[in-house]
């Protein structure tokens, strides 16, 4: 019978770079993506012509694509991929990388989301998002993805009673370690339990910090073969297994689960680990209640046990639970680049590279992501295992 | 400047606002296989066949959920708020997302979904029908 997905051997992810996110910025996001192409050259020690595969995703690089920052970056490739699926994109890039590297089409691909942001990009970016959203769902409210999150979020309280104090607990410990990484544009402010509830309404039960705050940023890494970061001499990361899915789940009226219960138990067969064996998990938290989704998808709980968990489970970088979102994730660091910050993030953790907000001794570090909401519900799930090389 | 709702559709989108009547409900339905979609496409969800009639379907739904929006990324929403947006499973097939006429609780209602325009933008509003439920 056929492994599916096949084994990940070979691989080498290496050099995880962020460019500083801010909220606003006067470059393009080319600039933020050439910016994270400079810095992972400069931390693996690679000339930029060693780099022949590219792989970019953004949600503001129009008109322009992933060729046209060839061009622009003065890189020749033999191996180009513009990856789309929204918060899915880190991981999902990461898997298309590592097959490239494996099949020999190219021996350096540099993984790169970014995007800039100014007062109208996120507003431009909504209006425009899909088909089906600008005929049934913007013209009702205009809200954005708050709207469609909105009721997957009330449906969620009414079929498992899940309570805002329970979504505060995931922003709450988000916001603790975000203050301890410097790079979280809302790191420098404190919120406790009475904070979150306080929040004003932005959107029936979500509020304020149930939302992330859209900015601009950049998050990349290099992947290529285990004999290639050899030779270089960097730390590099072995991937034990990732997996994806789309439009998983679509009789369901509600988004109430997403496509991780298909593959997790694969995920950790293939890695030889079970749920308590992860050191650091990193998820897309667009909003608190798709978080949920993953711990269950995932298998850290049960299905609709997602408020239960995080009632029992410590959730911060240093409180001995499940490391979750170590550095803040996008509800405190801010949203940039399509669900890149999880990945490296995880890479950070497993290289001993996180300064303040160190997991200590992470050795297998999880990463998922979610992504497109082209009409009520996120389309797309994946997941990854990863470990340090040895 | 007019500060309207927002007017962007695609060319399926546009098809459904003239087709929408006042009161009624009018969506996509395949005349090979008969599935009910929404939102509008080109080609039927189920078999792929793009011999799409619209059809009025049958309005009532049970409601899924239903949350007031209280910020709106355009103006002309903004000024309407807070917005009352429901998602609701048709009877006959899909799931919309509509406003509510009324404000009502959660769990166990029947709407009734049809088309209405406001300022000139056709959009679906939902009709709580059992409202004897409101605690």
């Amino acid at each position: 019978m056929t492994v599916r997905p096949q084994p990940y051997e070979g691989v080498a992810l290496i050099a995880p770079v962020t460019v500083p996110y801010v909220r606003y910025s006067e470059h393009s996001a080319a600039w933020f993506i050439g910016s994270a192409l400079a810095a992972m050259l400069q931390s693996s020690g690679l000339e930029k012509n060693a780099v022949d595969g590219l792989s970019v995703s953004s949600f503001t690089l129009a008109p322009d694509s992933a060729v046209s920052l060839v061009e622009h970056f003065g890189l020749q490739t033999r191996w180009l991929e513009q990856v789309g699926v929204g918060g899915a994109s880190g991981v999902v890039a990461m898997r298309r990388a590592a097959r490239a590297i494996q099949c020999g089409d190219a021996d350096v691909v540099a993984c790169i989301g970014g995007d800039t942001a100014d007062p109208r990009s996120f507003t431009g970016t909504v209006a425009n998002f899909s088909q089906f959203s600008n005929d049934a769902v913007y013209p009702q409210g205009a809200a954005g993805p708050n709207a469609p999150f909105s009721l997957i979020t009330q449906r969620y309280m009414d079929t498992t009673g899940a309570t805002r104090e329970d979504f505060g607990r995931i922003s709450v410990s988000q916001r603790y370690n975000a203050n301890h990484y410097a790079g979280a544009l809302l790191g420098h402010k404190t919120l406790d339990m009475q904070g979150y509830l306080d929040a004003r309404q932005v959107a029936g039960p979500l509020h304020l910090f149930d939302c992330v705050m859209p900015c601009a940023g950049a998050d990349g890494f290099l992947v290529t073969s285990v004999e290639k970061a050899q030779e270089l001499g960097v730390p590099w990361l072995e991937i034990l297994s990732a997996d994806e899915r789309h439009n998983a789940f679509a009789a369901d009226p509600v988004q109430l689960r997403g496509g991780w219960e298909l593959f997790a138990d694969d995920l950790y067969s293939a890695a030889g680990v079970s749920p308590k064996d992860i050191d650091c998990l990193q998820t897309y938290d667009d909003y608190p209640v798709i978080v949920m989704l993953q711990f269950e998808g995932l298998g850290f709980c049960k299905p609709g046990g997602g408020a239960a968990f995080v009632r029992d489970t410590v959730l911060t970088f240093d409180g001995g639970g499940l490391p979750h979102n170590t550095n803040g994730g996008q509800l405190s660091v801010g949203q940039a680049g399509l669900g890149f910050l999880g990945v490296v993030e995880s890479m950070r953790q497993l290289l001993g590279a996180a300064d303040k907000h160190q997991v200590p001794e992470a050795s297998l570090a999880m990463v998922s992501g979610y992504g497109m909401v082209n009409y009520d519900r996120g389309l797309c799930s994946a997941a990854a295992i990863l470990r340090k090389g040895m | 400047m007019s500060v309207g709702p927002p007017a962007l559709r695609s060319p399926q989108g546009t098809k459904l606002d003239e087709h929408a009547v006042e009161g009624e409900l009018t969506l996509q339905q395949c005349s090979v296989c008969q599935t009910v979609q929404y939102p509008p496409r080109e080609l039927c969800r189920h078999c792929l066949g793009d011999e799409l009639n619209w059809s009025a379907v049958s309005r009532g739904g049970d409601l899924l959920a239903y949350s007031e929006l209280q910020h709106s990324l355009e103006p002309f929403f903004q000024e309407q708020s807070p917005w009352r947006l429901a998602s609701v499973k048709l009877d006959c097939g899909p799931v919309v997302l509509a406003r509510l006429t009324a404000s009502c609780p959660s769990g166990n209602i029947r709407v009734e979904v049809s088309h209405t325009t406001l300022a000139g933008s056709c959009i679906l509003q939902a009709s709580p029908l059992n409202m004897e439920n409101k605690p």
